[in-house]
């Protein structure tokens, strides 16, 4: 018999196969009070579910199937889609959901923003033809159900209470969408849908550089609004020579023009940056080093020669206790 | 200087001393190791008691053997034989011993060949022996254990009386017929019941050799105090003359002639009377020495400290490379070779025997030499000496005996002892001292090329080397039972003492001469001759023998064998090169630069047969002078051919199709399409700089060579063998400022690149197709590089290709250093994301640096493995099969990494010098190649990784010091480290992982203990490739007509694909598009890997496998505690008591996961 609620949860039995259920664990959304951040997505209080150990391949249409009975849903988000796993790691499960990472569809608050501040209209990705492939997910997933309306929220943990007290809840058949193909299908569909038309991949490819172009330039205009120097900016005159002068304190132009690293940034920060860096910067340090004799005192003399007896004694310690070990082993049997 | 006198003298004393001590060198630990060596190779003193006492009983015994007066030889063997029964015969010896009891066994007197006739004018007698000494290595305590738990040898030599023997004894074996009786009455006397010994007799004749008989006793289990039967020894008693004895020596020298043959054919007869006898003439004399060599061999200890720990060393050696006594397989001639080691040792320190004027070539070395010294001084000699071409004589005390020349003309090899009497030698294939000089090489290159970290000596002295599979290239089993010579003499037989022995030796040098250069070594192999009952008179010889053959890959497979020239067809190499090859095989040739030769052509198909010719070779010569056909011989070569081969209701349609296929025509298909790229220079934005092959099927080493196809060929093909291959490729453009900087819209620029070089070369290259492919699935890493380019030429041909360009690693570099250098509290709050955006870098960086750094390299190191080695391609091609065929490859060790660890056996821990030459140790067929990888991994301690060369240069400097370590994960426990990565772990981070390493490793002992089968000629090569599923917690079927690759299979079922031809619907085939690499069952088993990383470990076969194995993470199969992110489909469990604990545990749901696998593998799995 299932326990009614564990660690704050309802297990929610679906039937796979006449011997099999699988358990999705189910749970109202609580706000996330503790570590709320701004950009962390907010899901609607009250009429969100969570779940947790969703179906590998499970959609969203499976998932909309799942709860028909118990409402209309708006929409469901897997977790696993936007969490950092290592930023998930430390949160333990009675106390919040899993949704720490940061909404993957930066790309569209992205354009929001840009759209709020910026004059050129960003140009449209046209995307790659990809029909409606599952995705498959890590097992023991989690997601977030939004249904339109709270009282969803009440019915599908309803559907977890079994009949009658004391009794094993009824399973519910899990819903397998036929709009996505599984198995062989689905790889044979993947696989042409990695393969679309050149004329899709050029269209795609256009835009999405479009897009890199304008927003490159949307960053520089954003620069310069916020300071006056044109850093990194080429200066070309109109014998399409660029002017190449000596650089700040970053070698970096900050007036504009290319610029060439000044000697001390050289210096100073050559060192770090690959080999051939170091030789060039530490010139002087190193002729210092050459000068101190090791042998010098009488001291250093003996000093050195009981090292190295000292280094050769070990050695033969070392030795004499493979062999030993070898030894034990009864590895000197050689038939 | 007062610190000086602070630390006191006495640690400067013990300074010096222990300094003296330790520096004696890096041999120390050597002679540490000999030290704890040698105990285990000699008799145990405290066993050692009882077998003194028997020594005495038996030395009283040989003493009371009363006299027999002298008889005709048939008589006295049938009064012995019928002895005990009816005591009535006539002319029966009278004896003063009641036989009455019946145990007594009948005797049998072996007389060797020509056995005496009823007309023989002589008699033989008996009388107690004038002297008996303990004699051999017993006697000198330089015994060493024999191999096989063989027990040990305790000679005792007794004198014959003189006056037993005439003059005249030397001819036609009277010598051995009267030594035959006396041993017979010996053994008479002593398994008589009232004689009073508890032992059982035995007859042994080394070598097979019944001139050689000797009687063997060894002790019954009664307890008595005479029962050395603790000690495992037995005692061998050897009758020898004394020195003077009226068989005069000078009668026996090389090239007297000492007996006539009396039954041979008439015409024989004239000409075999003037044939000297060398063999003979040895064997006699050898009746002549135990007593010289105890002594000499005596003086040697007395004189050389070392020489008898440097003696047991070289034994050891040669026991554990079968040149000795052993049941399993030893190398023919060696056995009772004995005094040849001793010998050989004393012919270093004390020098040789001036021939002539000239002097000695080697120079006798120290008498002060460490034991393990002599011993390499030994095998150095061993490895650079010819005995055919120099004989070697002992410095001896009274010159030479006979003319050393006469050696050279009658001897194949010579070594003469320091009596100067034997030929140690004689005997002695020449095929087995080359065989013995090959060995030597091996151990020698081991022992100077090992550097400090690995050991040589485990392999020198304790590792057995007899496994034929790992020894030689090729193994040929030979049933005997048939055999018949075809150009026998009566002669030969005598000589070499009986049929059997005359027929070896007739192989052996038909043999060798017939494979010439094509061989290093060659060697016949059989156990060695154990102890028969007295009464079988005969030894008996092997039925079956092995023979193995050691290749030189420069000529093994040449496909003629050049003979004399048409003008001298008439003399007498013209007409041995007929007789050898026969008249119909050996024929008159005109080659290209216009000579016409006398040449044998062997007639081959494909390459697979071509690396059979020197086994075809043998196989004719076999048929021919010894009528050996060819259901006696068997090898195992094309039992692995079959491996690799695709099955034949496939292979047949690439055929008549025309498909081409193979290795080379890949290759040209790449270079023509690098050429049709690079005319594509003016329509393409940037020019192309490089175009790099990166696939295993260009650089030989993929399982099944590549095949090119059609449309119009897959629909002629089932559905389960359609899978095309896919051959990746680098392309790298010139360098550009105008790439964007930023990741992301770098891969979108490949994009744009690979879509602009499609059009390009759909539009000049007729019957070309190019697709771009947008990555590898759904939802990835969006920084990482996806985007390829498929090609598929009008051939059929498929390429895939990706873009190099290295500023991605620039941009990866800083995404992942961005703020490491700053200390934690200085870093600005993490902005959303970017812990994410710095593991996608450094996963991207991770494939990028394996893509296009070191795939590349690696691709060309092996593909110049390939041309270097002929037998290496195919030894990573069975390797690998090996691997798939035990579901491990790919899932869990990389095909780089199998490519790296077969290299690591053709070149061994250290980078070769330029020009040297190549290792003797090197496979020199795929076989042996593969049996000596599977051993590698069967003793390689992978804690302490594998060091290979494998780019073959000295020192890298900074590149390697800035090569970048992977850091996907370290799961693998190999470390395989190359020049250009020192860690070790690109090709083995993600596996095998510490269960799959230990399970490479059980799989790969039993492989070759099944290996072992081979000597016993039960092997049978498939069902090494058979996997067991035992172990797995559940296995899954796959439906095998649905998946492209099941014609890979290695069990594949014809079934399968003969059934679809006649059902299914043509129609519906032909309209389904080429999916080149399409293999549904790797994309489904990769989601399961990465959907069940913590739940399960998969195995399954790549190629073509039906079925695939998987086990539970045992660790899920108890209960914990309930956490949202358990990352496992889990069960609550019902709770004992109810007030325990709030905390809800929950278990795998075993039976819903694999549910949910059938689900996801619809389609491919069959439903039971």
């Amino acid at each position: 018999m299932l326990s009614p609620s564990i660690a704050g949860f309802i297990p929610l039995p679906v039937s796979y196969s006449s011997t099999s259920q699988h358990i999705l664990y189910i749970r109202p959304h609580v706000g996330a009070s503790k570590k709320a951040q701004h950009h962390r997505r907010v899901w609607p209080d009250g009429r969100t579910l969570f779940m947790v150990n969703v179906p590998p391949d499970a959609t969203e249409r499976e998932i909309v199937l799942l709860f028909k009975s118990c409402g209309t849903v708006e929409e469901v988000v897997f977790d696993s889609d936007e969490v950092v796993e290592g930023d998930a790691e430390d949160e333990s499960g009675s106390e919040e959901e899993g949704e720490d990472g940061k909404p993957s569809e930066d790309e569209h608050l992205r354009k929001k923003r840009r759209l709020v501040k910026d004059e050129p209209r960003p140009p449209k990705v046209t995307a790659l033809p990809i029909p409606p492939l599952r995705t498959m997910r890590k097992t023991g997933h989690t997601a977030h159900v939004i249904f339109l309306d709270p009282s969803s929220v009440a019915r599908a943990l309803a559907l977890a209470k079994p009949a009658k007290a004391g009794q094993a809840p009824q399973a519910r058949p899990w819903p397998i969408s036929d709009e996505s193909p599984l198995g062989l299908e689905h790889y044979t569909a993947l696989y042409d849908s990695l393969r679309p038309p050149l004329d899709a991949v050029r269209e795609h490819a256009d835009t999405s550089i479009g897009l890199y172009d304008h927003e490159l330039a949307a960053r520089k205009r954003a620069l310069q609004r916020g300071s006056k120097y044109r850093k990194g900016e080429a200066i070309v005159d109109e014998d399409g020579f660029t002017l190449v002068t000596r650089g700040g304190a970053y070698g970096q132009a900050v007036g504009g023009g290319v610029g060439v690293a000044s000697k001390k940034f050289l210096k100073e920060h050559g060192g770090r940056k690959g080999g051939n860096a170091k030789e060039s910067g530490s010139r002087r340090t190193r002729k210092k080093e050459g000068k101190e004799k090791a042998a010098f005192y009488a001291f250093q003399v003996h000093e050195k020669k009981r090292n190295e007896l000292l280094n050769l004694k070990k050695k033969w310690e070392e030795d004499k206790a493979a062999v030993e070990k070898l030894k034990s082993s009864r590895k000197f049997k050689p038939y | 200087m007062k610190r000086m006198k602070r630390n006191g003298v006495d640690w400067k004393e013990q300074l010096t001393q222990e300094r003296r001590h330790i520096e004696r060198g890096p041999s120390l630990r050597n002679h540490r190791q000999i030290d704890a060596l040698l105990p285990n190779v000699r008799p145990k003193e405290s066993r050692k008691e009882p077998l003194d006492r028997f020594l005495l009983a038996l030395h009283t015994c040989l003493n009371s053997i009363p006299f027999k007066s002298p008889q005709h030889p048939l008589e006295a063997a049938r009064a012995l034989l019928q002895d005990p029964l009816e005591g009535k015969l006539k002319g029966k010896q009278k004896s003063d011993k009641g036989k009455a009891k019946a145990t007594s066994v009948p005797i049998t007197v072996p007389y060797p060949l020509p056995a005496p006739t009823e007309d023989a004018n002589w008699k033989v007698s008996f009388k107690a022996p004038t002297d008996i000494v303990l004699a051999g290595s017993w006697a000198n305590k330089v015994s060493v254990k024999a191999k096989d738990g063989e027990p040990w040898t305790v000679d005792i030599a007794v004198e014959m009386p003189e006056d037993l023997f005439q003059e005249k004894d030397y001819m036609s074996g009277r010598f051995f017929h009267k030594r035959a009786f006396y041993l017979a009455t010996i053994a008479k006397h002593i398994t008589d019941s009232k004689g009073g010994l508890n032992v059982d007799a035995f007859y042994e004749s080394r070598n097979g050799d019944p001139r050689l008989t000797t009687l063997v006793l060894r002790p019954r289990r009664d307890g008595s105090p005479t029962d050395f039967s603790k000690l495992n020894a037995h005692v061998r008693i050897i009758p020898f003359l004394p020195p003077s004895s009226p068989i005069p020596i000078s009668r026996l020298s090389p090239h007297r002639s000492n007996f006539r043959v009396h039954e041979a054919s008439g015409s024989d007869e004239g000409l075999s009377e003037n044939l000297p006898t060398p063999l003979y003439n040895t064997i006699l004399l050898l009746s002549t020495t135990p007593k010289s060599h105890l002594l000499s061999v005596h003086a040697l200890k007395q004189d050389i400290p070392a020489y008898g720990d440097a003696l047991a060393l070289l034994r050891i050696w040669a026991n554990q490379r079968g040149y000795g006594r052993g049941t399993r397989m030893c190398v023919r001639g060696f056995e009772g070779a004995g005094a040849w080691w001793g010998s050989l040792l004393e012919m270093l320190v004390l020098g040789e025997e001036p021939v002539g004027l000239l002097k000695p070539k080697n120079k006798p070395l120290g008498k002060g030499l460490s034991s393990y010294q002599l011993f390499k001084a030994a095998l150095d000699f061993l490895s650079r000496h010819d005995f055919v071409s120099q004989p070697v004589f002992v410095k001896s005390a009274s010159g030479h005996r006979f003319p050393s020349d006469e050696y050279a003309a009658h001897h194949a090899a010579t070594f003469v002892d320091c009596t100067s009497t034997v030929n140690l030698l004689a005997g002695i294939p020449e095929t087995s001292l080359e065989m013995l000089r090959h060995d030597a090489r091996n151990t020698l290159e081991n022992l100077n090329g090992s550097s400090v970290s690995d050991d040589p000596f485990p392999d020198v002295f304790l590792k057995e080397h007899r496994d034929l599979p790992t020894r030689f290239d090729a193994v040929i089993r030979v049933d005997l039972a048939s055999s018949k010579m075809r150009k026998s003499s009566v002669h030969d037989t005598l000589e070499h003492g009986s049929p059997a022995n005359a027929l070896f030796a007739s192989i052996s040098s038909y043999l060798r001469r017939a494979l010439g250069t094509r061989i290093r070594a060659l060697a016949i192999l059989h156990p060695s001759s154990q102890p028969r009952p007295i009464s079988q008179a005969q030894p008996s010889t092997p039925s079956t023998i092995y023979v193995g053959l050691i290749y030189d890959s420069a000529n093994a497979f040449r496909l003629v064998d050049h003979g004399p020239a048409a003008a001298d067809a008439e003399t007498r190499a013209a007409e041995d090169f007929r007789e050898l090859w026969g008249e119909d095989k050996a024929e008159l040739r005109r080659f290209k630069d216009g000579s016409i030769v006398e040449s044998v052509v062997w007639n081959v198909k494909d390459a697979d047969e071509r690396a059979q010719v020197p086994v075809m070779v043998v196989r004719h010569v076999l048929a021919r002078h010894f009528a050996i056909g060819a259901d006696a011989v068997q090898s195992w070569q094309p039992a692995y051919d079959g491996l690799l081969k695709l099955p034949q209701e496939i292979s047949s349609v690439y055929l008549a199709a025309g498909r081409p296929a193979g290795f080379k025509s890949a290759l040209t298909a790449f270079d023509d399409l690098v050429k049709a790229i690079k005319a594509l220079d003016d329509q393409l934005p940037l020019a192309v700089l490089n175009v790099s092959p990166v696939s295993e099927y260009l650089r030989y080493t993929s399982v099944f060579a590549p095949v090119a196809f059609t449309q119009s060929t897959a629909s002629v093909l089932p559905p389960c063998a359609r899978y095309m291959p896919v051959m990746n490729t680098i392309i790298e453009f010139e360098k550009s400022a105008r790439w964007p900087d930023d990741l992301r819209a770098i891969q979108k620029m490949k994009l744009a690149f690979f879509e602009r070089l499609a059009t390009a070369l759909m539009g000049s290259v007729k019957g070309l197709t190019a697709r771009v492919v947008v990555g590898d699935r759904i939802g990835g890493s969006q920084i990482v590089d996806q985007a390829q380019l498929e090609i598929i030429t009008p051939l059929g041909w498929v390429f895939s290709m990706r873009i190099w360009h290295d500023r991605e690693a620039t941009l990866l570099d800083r995404i992942i250093e961005e703020r490491a250098h700053l200390p934690k509290a200085l870093q600005k709050p993490e902005e959303p994301g970017h812990a994410k955006e710095r593991e996608d870098a450094l996963e991207a960086r991770a494939v990028y640096i394996r893509r296009f750094i070191h795939s590349p390299r690696h691709h060309r190191a092996i593909a110049a493995l390939s041309h270097r080695f002929p037998a290496f391609a195919g030894t990573v091609r069975l390797v690998k099969r090996w691997l798939a065929s035990h579901w491990l490859l790919r899932s869990h060790v990389t095909e780089e990494a199998v490519e790296i660890i077969c290299a690591n056996v053709f070149l061994g821990s250290r980078a070769v010098q330029e020009g040297a030459r190549e290792r003797e140790t090197v496979p020199g067929s795929r076989e042996r190649g593969f049996a000596c990888v599977v051993e590698l991994l069967r003793d390689w301690q992978w804690t302490d990784g594998m060091s290979v060369p494998l780019y073959g240069e000295k020192e890298v400097g900074s590149e390697a010091s800035s090569a970048v370590i992977v850091t996907a994960g370290t799961k693998g426990v190999w470390t395989l480290s190359t020049e250009f990565d020192r860690a070790g772990h690109m090709w083995t981070a993600e596996g095998p992982d510490i269960v799959a390493a230990h399970r490479i490793r059980v799989l790969a002992k039993a492989t070759c203990s099944v290996l072992q089968g081979m000597e016993s000629g039960s092997l049978d090569v498939k069902s090494l490739f058979v996997h067991p599923v035992d172990d797995y917690d559940f296995v899954v079927r796959f439906n095998p007509a649905v998946l492209p690759r099941y014609f890979q299979n290695i069990t594949a079922d014809s079934n399968v694909w003969s059934r679809k031809g006649k059902f299914a619907n043509p129609m519906s085939d032909e309209t389904e598009a080429l999916r080149p690499g399409f293999d549904p069952a790797q994309l489904f088993l990769d989601d399961l890997k990465r959907t069940y990383a913590d739940t399960i470990k998969l195995f399954y076969d790549p190629f073509g496998g039906d079925r695939f194995g998987a086990v539970w993470d045992p660790s899920l199969k108890q209960s914990r505690p309930f956490r949202v992110l358990n990352h496992f489909s889990s069960i609550p469990v019902e709770k004992e008591n109810e007030k325990a604990k709030d905390r809800g545990m929950v278990v795998l749901n075993e039976p819903s996961v694999l549910d949910e696998m059938v689900r996801l593998g619809s389609g491919l799995i069959l439903r039971t």
